[in-house]
């Protein structure tokens, strides 16, 4: 559908931002004038975040500061379409996987444009900087198999635009082809090609103890990395992220700083990354570096207001990638700011009753 | 203050480990003994022979003396014990002083001689007929097990004298496995019956230990004869996978409760009153316990509306908050109310069903939702509650039908004439108790848990 003036102007202008944004320091007064653009354009479109925002006193014309829009909850994204547009002409709805029995999460964009400008800009800063293309191994399913998985989509994107020609899926509805993936390991150890692995971070698990089985290690060449996303969710065993690192280290050779962690969510349009590529040899602490075009904070979960830095709470984005739905999205994960960035501590989601009676979560996870 | 949150008479523990509790301004810490097989295969083998030779041999009339005596004693704020609860449950559970304070006697009560006698009578007949000697074998006789496993969920102290005092009274020893979420009352508890009658006291252990060490879970369970298990679904499964053959297990799962209003008790004149009674089935201890309403279904064409029965209900909560304050909550349970309130405030704004949401300023204390979830539904718990309006009380039981495994107590403002009908046909989706609003936080020392006898099912 062909967008009406001010959405193109608004959409050609956050594009902007983002298409110069990828390496520079992140430029607060642009950032600010369009974050009260989008909150103007979201309020004006989305009747019900309208009455939302009222109910707040929160209006366009208080409003100064991008902190102060605000949040919509990701429950909600569950509920009830989060739509400045009819949700019938979206181009792509992305569904979160969610837990059995319980309704996903449903995240509908206008157009990928933006979706794809942040994806590509914030990945190639954070898991490429020193490239244009490397060879991909992707251990995660494809968009024909998981045709509504924004985390499908992205790494499709990522291997078709930043990947060498031979770039693949390892993986499919039967798991992972794990012959050819170790025999692509090997070759890429002989011939000195380092790789670029990107998959769930439950399907390398799948792998380590594959190679723990079968007594597998390999050194994989100078420049190889890991991009691993994502929790378990009952698929394998949870495993320490200390531990996960030694595994990555010992087992396939890739040392510390090219392990880079992705954080996403459905109800997103950006992502985050570790720092620990960008700031590679700095000796700073690994933390989530947000893309230019969006912040966090952290706010306790009792007055949802900001915590003081250094305490632990619960993360707020603000995200100008998230144009067609909600700028600013109040999430259930726990994490606590370091140096410009978080770490994430895990979910707070799911209340679950301590006894006998029961609490909705956990009734949504039985019903299936 | 000497606090021991342990009991494990006859057994000489060397090995101590400390939990710590609270946020730091008001942190405790619970020395707890290191459990280990021998350490229970010493308190089984302990409790069961103080059993056999006093607790089987007392007539059930003087059990009942010594546990009315002990729960008496519950009832004076000054008693040490509550003092000790005062002072270390707030931080341990997340419970506010207030509402230990005033519920934890209120949780107690119904364990006087009363109740006791009432409970007895109602499932045996004849109670005396546990007290024929030893060996005995006169028709009729009724005869408990010697050891019951007692596994706590920690979420409502009372759970735990619950279970005790239905062990007693078909003289069983007991062994008590208290929850990470409280590994102190149901110690004290035990401490208070042995202070009326110490050698009573000897067949009750009470230790705590991390759920899911299979040593102990098996050394536990296999002395035993009945093992009473409360918890979640998951817990629940994995005690049944570790009870062997031939011993019971009883368990008491996940259950939901909701409460009914016909539009005959909507009266203008009524509403503060049955609005304070039905916060107060929301609030007690924090909507924790099973019998704790999620949702209150509202008949409409009374004389007050079923928003401003929620509007009354919102007030009352408030004041309850004011009265007895919610308790701490973890980030999770926090952010979860967090999460529902932003929706169901964006799904007013769209016309969705809700029309009315209500809650304390800037905390999570209490929230009220009148929603058109007419399938029941359960909520995020401390004390947040729906108001549902429904055309007729008549549809009510198909409404929480999806519930049938789960469902547990109703409590009804009806008239006599639609009470009975209206039970029965609750009974039938799968209710198992009836009570006025108010009523639903106190069910009687007698009443069925969760639908079965609780001491018949006792006797072996």
């Amino acid at each position: 559908m062909a967008a009406d003036p001010e959405t193109t102007r608004l959409d050609d202008d956050i594009l902007a931002f983002i298409r110069e944004g990828g390496s520079g320091p992140s430029d607060e007064s642009r950032f600010n004038a369009l974050a009260l653009r989008l909150f103007a354009y979201q309020f004006g479109r989305n009747p019900a975040y309208r009455s939302f925002c009222v109910a707040r006193n929160v209006t366009p014309e208080q409003v100064t500061r991008w902190h102060q829009v605000p949040a919509v909850p990701t429950m909600a994204f569950k509920e009830l379409p989060v739509a400045c547009f009819p949700v019938q002409q979206a181009a792509v709805v992305y569904l979160s996987s969610g837990t059995t029995g319980s309704k996903p999460s449903a995240h509908y964009l206008p157009s990928l444009d933006l979706y794809n400008a942040s994806l590509k800009t914030h990945f190639s800063r954070c898991v490429l900087p020193d490239r244009e293309r490397m060879p991909m191994i992707v251990l995660a399913l494809p968009p024909r198999v998981l045709p509504h998985s924004s985390l499908s989509h992205m790494l499709e994107v990522v291997r078709t635009e930043m990947g060498t020609p031979d770039s693949d899926y390892f993986m499919d509805e039967g798991g992972i082809d794990l012959p050819r993936l170790v025999s692509a390991l090997r070759d890429a150890e002989k011939a000195g090609r380092p790789l670029c692995l990107l998959g769930t971070a439950f399907a390398f698990v799948h792998f380590l103890d594959h190679c723990r089985d079968q007594g597998l290690r390999f050194v994989l060449p100078p420049g190889s990395r890991i991009m691993d996303t994502g929790g378990y969710k009952g698929k394998s065993r949870e495993v320490p992220k200390a531990e996960l690192h030694g595994l990555y280290q010992t087992t396939l050779g890739i040392p510390p700083d090219y392990l880079i962690n992705e954080y996403g969510m459905t109800e997103m349009g950006s992502q985050f990354y570790d720092n620990s590529l960008v700031d590679t040899g700095k000796g700073r602490p690994r933390f989530k570096l947000a893309p230019p075009w969006a912040r966090t904070l952290v706010v306790d979960p009792e007055r949802l207001e900001p915590v003081p830095r250094g305490q632990a709470g619960l993360l707020r984005h603000y995200d100008l990638a998230n144009r067609g739905s909600a700028m600013v999205v109040q999430t259930d994960d726990m994490g606590v700011e370091i140096e410009e960035g978080f770490e994430i501590l895990g979910r707070a989601s799911g209340a679950e009753a301590r006894g006998c009676s029961i609490a909705s979560d956990e009734l949504l996870s039985r019903a299936g | 203050m000497e606090v021991q949150p342990y009991a494990l008479p006859g057994v000489k523990v060397e090995e101590f480990v400390d939990l710590e509790y609270g946020p730091s301004e008001e942190r405790a810490i619970l020395r707890l003994p290191v459990v280990t097989p021998a350490v229970l295969a010493a308190a089984t083998e302990s409790v069961t022979q103080a059993r056999d030779g006093y607790l089987a041999t007392i007539p059930v009339s003087q059990i009942v003396e010594v546990i009315a005596i002990a729960v008496e004693r519950w009832q004076d704020p000054g008693y040490h014990l509550r003092v000790v609860v005062h002072e270390l449950l707030p931080a341990i559970t997340g419970y506010s002083t207030q509402m230990l304070q005033e519920g934890l006697p209120e949780l107690l009560k119904p364990f006087g001689k009363d109740g006791l006698l009432a409970l007895l009578e109602s499932e045996l007949r004849d109670p005396e007929r546990l007290d024929s000697a030893a060996g005995g074998h006169r028709p009729g006789k009724l005869s408990g097990p010697r050891l019951v496993t007692h596994v706590l969920a920690g979420n409502i102290p009372a759970v735990a004298a619950e279970s005790i005092v239905r062990a007693l009274l078909v003289k069983s020893a007991s062994l008590v496995k208290m929850a990470s979420g409280d590994p102190l009352f149901p110690a004290l508890f035990a401490q208070s019956l042995a202070e009326v009658d110490s050698k009573l006291g000897e067949s009750i252990a009470v230790v705590w230990w991390k759920g899911g060490e299979q040593d102990l879970e098996k050394t536990a369970f296999s002395a035993s004869d009945v093992v009473i298990a409360y918890g979640g679904d998951s817990s629940i499964q994995s005690i049944r996978e570790a009870v062997p053959n031939g011993v019971r297990l009883i368990a008491y799962g996940h259950r939901i409760s909701f409460g009914a209003i016909g539009r005959e008790a909507l009266r203008r004149s009524g509403l503060a009153a049955l609005a304070a009674r039905a916060a107060w089935d929301v609030g007690f201890f924090d909507q924790q316990g099973c019998v704790a309403p999620h949702a209150f279904y509202v008949e409409r064409d009374g004389q007050a509306t079923p928003a401003e029965f929620a509007e009354a209900l919102a007030r009352e909560m408030q004041r309850l908050e004011e009265k007895l304050p919610r308790g701490r909550l973890s980030a999770a349970e926090a952010s979860s109310i967090q999460q529902s309130r932003a929706t169901w405030e964006l799904r007013q704004a769209a016309g969705d069903g809700v029309h009315l949401l209500l809650q304390s300023h800037a905390s999570t204390a209490w929230t009220v939702v009148c929603e058109d979830t007419v399938p029941f539904q359960a909520t995020g718990l401390n004390r947040v509650i729906r108001v549902v309006p429904i055309d007729d009380l008549s549809t009510l039981p198909s409404a929480v039908e999806g519930m049938r495994r789960f469902l547990q107590t109703a409590g009804l403002a009806v008239s006599r004439k639609r009470l009975g009908p209206l039970s029965r046909a609750l009974a039938e989706v799968g209710v198992t108790r009836v009570c006025p609003i108010g009523r639903m936080q106190h069910p009687p020392a007698a009443w069925p848990h969760d639908g079965r006898p609780n001491l018949v099912d006792l006797l072996t």
